[in-house]
């Protein structure tokens, strides 16, 4: 499936250069998705939009160009396919559930390290489809060891946890997507 | 001091991409701090990477210091850049960098603090002997105030300790005035600084603004690359800068020079800073003024004498690479103009004007810069400060600047927001300006009409 976000690209020969320039070319383009392959490697990279939910598809297929550098020696870093489902971590993910579309984010007040229980071993203070209300702690965000407890905010279902334990998130970015409860399915 | 590889760049609009456009010729990566208003910036395109650290208000973003702290350590980089204002002059954000093992592309917390207090920076000074505008030391109370003030002499400028670049400062005119002036002055130093410390010198009424750029290293190397003549201000603000000045003598300048290094050697100064003096032109005399620990706005007109990269040698200074300059082998060509284009409305008292840009284009030619970060279509944000680009030109001579100068704005076409190009071009124009008979009450006196009208 092409649409207009996505940049399709088969070519034989890759360095590891070049796998970085069309990252960079992919992160400075309107793109939202790339889906590259080599030889038998594949290579699947979706760009996290600020809102953390997809825009939708659109039916235009609008094929691109890059120039590539030809390859020298060096052989490429790319996993292999049976590592592939690693890959793709990212909660920007334009995918099969479209319940994502009604989902209300929750996001990082402050740039910081985020973490999802309070302490290292510790269970999560949330996990996927768990119900949470607006009181409910939901992470921990640490800015130079000062702590900050984060608060759902929303009352819902967490249908999306969009940030991996210990990693760096920027102010506003998208830690999880809840899809909210209606009145029919509390009870 | 080890080599740097990753910079974070703590600053937005012109300096952030002049910061990375360094960093790239050196082969350094860049990662850019950017608020919530500033994701979609020139910036945050071109740096490597790009990260929110914040809302708009600069409280909320570039002045966090553990925000920006964490937004380093968190992207690997090894080296903080706080390009100008904001937290440059900021001992805590290079204190920060050194208790986590970054790198401040800047000089020593403790430079910073000693020349970030007026009056410490004025002790220094005198220990070295270097001509001082005539004034007090710490002023406690309004009974020291007279004393000073008997002595110095009417006009008086009342300053704060914690101030510096044209901010908490108050003239008295009469002595009427002393005891109005001096409560509202140390009420406003408390609440712009923490600090209500004031000190007093001798207004001085026909000044320009010298100021020397000086570059060190950690192994106690310290050169000077020549003057500015910033003269053009408007209320402390820096409109116009010129290299070299033309209103010195060449015995002047090279006292002011070697003022400026030895002030800079003898606190043990390393990366790129400015020492300010003020020229009273009627004594014709210099006297030291102040020091800032940062690269400034106007860096451009020394870059295009001089044909140095201050920026570039400023991160190479912070690397702990030795300075490769001799002082005989810096060499001053030609006469370089900036004139800072902003985003306001000269003719409503220089109301800013922020807005989306719909035309932007920039005069080209082989002695013509421009340093921007603005571009077709950008939202210029109403939370920062004005400046949209600076416009340098060089000629072999003042005159040829200021023609170039003069064709360069325009040639200079924004639409979408206001802007003072027309203004600039009317100061090109003016016989003052040409014939260099300014000070640095002239731009507000003769033409913005506001003061008494007396240059």
């Amino acid at each position: 499936m092409s649409d207009q976000n996505e940049l399709k690209v088969t070519i034989m020969d890759l360095t590891q250069e070049d796998v970085l320039q069309i990252l960079k070319i992919m992160d400075e383009s309107d793109y939202e998705r790339l889906h590259l392959e080599v030889g038998e490697f594949k290579l699947v990279v979706n760009k996290r939009s600020a809102s953390g939910i997809s825009e939708g598809e659109q039916d235009l297929s609008v094929p691109v160009r890059i120039d590539i550098p030809k390859a020298v020696e060096s052989s490429v870093q790319i996993r292999p396919p049976a590592e592939k489902a690693d890959i793709r971590e990212d909660c920007g993910v334009a995918n099969e559930e479209i319940a994502l579309e009604r989902c209300i984010p929750i996001r990082s007040p402050m740039l910081g390290t985020f973490y999802r229980s309070p302490k290292p071993g510790d269970p999560s203070f949330v996990e996927a489809n768990q119900v949470v209300d607006e009181e409910t702690t939901v992470c921990i965000i640490e800015v130079m060891k000062l702590f900050s407890t984060i608060h759902a905010g929303v009352r819902g279902r967490i249908a999306r946890i969009c940030a991996d334990d210990g990693q760096l998130v920027e102010y506003n970015q998208v830690l999880f997507l809840v899809e909210p409860q209606t009145d029919e399915e509390e009870s | 001091m080890t080599a740097i590889s990753r910079v974070l760049v703590a600053n937005r609009g012109e300096i952030a991409v002049r910061i990375i456009k360094a960093c790239r010729k050196l082969g350094i990566e860049t990662v850019l701090a950017m608020s919530e208003a500033d994701r979609d910036t020139l910036g945050a395109r071109i740096a490597d990477r790009a990260v929110c650290i914040g809302s708009a208000p600069s409280r909320n973003s570039y002045l966090m210091v553990n925000t920006l702290l964490m937004a380093a350590l968190g992207t690997g980089a090894d080296a903080v850049h706080p390009g100008y204002g904001f937290l440059a002059e900021q001992p805590e954000l290079g204190e920060s960098c050194a208790r986590n093992g970054l790198t401040f592309i800047g000089p020593s917390p403790d430079s910073i603090r000693r020349m970030g207090d007026k009056l410490v920076a004025r002790e220094t000074a005198i220990d070295l002997d270097i001509p001082l505008i005539p004034g007090s030391a710490l002023i406690t109370d309004l009974a020291q105030g007279w004393l000073a003030a008997e002595k110095i002499g009417f006009p008086i400028l009342l300053k704060a300790a914690a101030g510096g670049g044209g901010k908490g400062m108050k003239a008295i005119y009469k002595p009427e005035e002393m005891e109005t002036v001096f409560g509202e002055a140390s009420a406003e130093a408390r609440a712009a600084f923490g600090d209500d410390r004031l000190y007093m010198e001798r207004f001085i009424p026909n000044a320009r603004h010298i100021e020397v750029q000086i570059l060190g290293d950690c192994y106690g190397h310290c050169v000077h690359f020549f003057e500015r003549d910033c003269s053009l201000q408007r209320r402390y603000q820096k409109v116009i800068e010129e290299a070299p000045s033309t209103a010195i003598t060449n015995e002047m300048r090279v006292q002011m020079c070697n003022a400026a290094v030895l002030i800079a050697q003898s606190i043990g100064y390393k990366t790129a800073g400015t020492v300010e003096f003020v020229l009273d032109q009627d004594e014709k005399r210099f006297y030291f003024l102040e020091m800032n620990t940062r690269i400034q706005v106007e860096h451009p007109v020394t870059e295009m004498i001089t044909g140095v990269d201050l920026v570039a040698e400023q991160i190479r200074m912070a690397a702990g690479e030795r300075l490769q300059f001799y002082q005989n082998d810096i060499q001053e060509t030609g006469h370089a103009i900036e004139c800072r284009i902003n985003a306001e409305n000269p003719e409503a008292d220089f109301r800013p004007s922020p807005g989306r840009i719909e035309k932007w284009a920039v005069p080209k030619g082989n002695d013509i810069r421009v340093d921007t970060h603005c571009f077709e279509g950008y939202l210029v944000p109403p939370y920062y400060d004005s400046l949209l680009a600076k416009l340098i030109v060089i000629g072999e001579t003042r005159q040829k600047a200021i023609s170039k100068m003069t064709y360069a704005l325009s040639d200079f076409h924004v639409s979408g927001i206001d802007t003072n190009i027309e203004f600039l071009s009317a100061i090109m124009n003016h016989p003052d300006f040409r014939s260099g008979q300014t000070n640095t009450r002239w731009l507000e006196t003769v033409v913005c009409q506001q003061g008494d009208g007396n240059p």
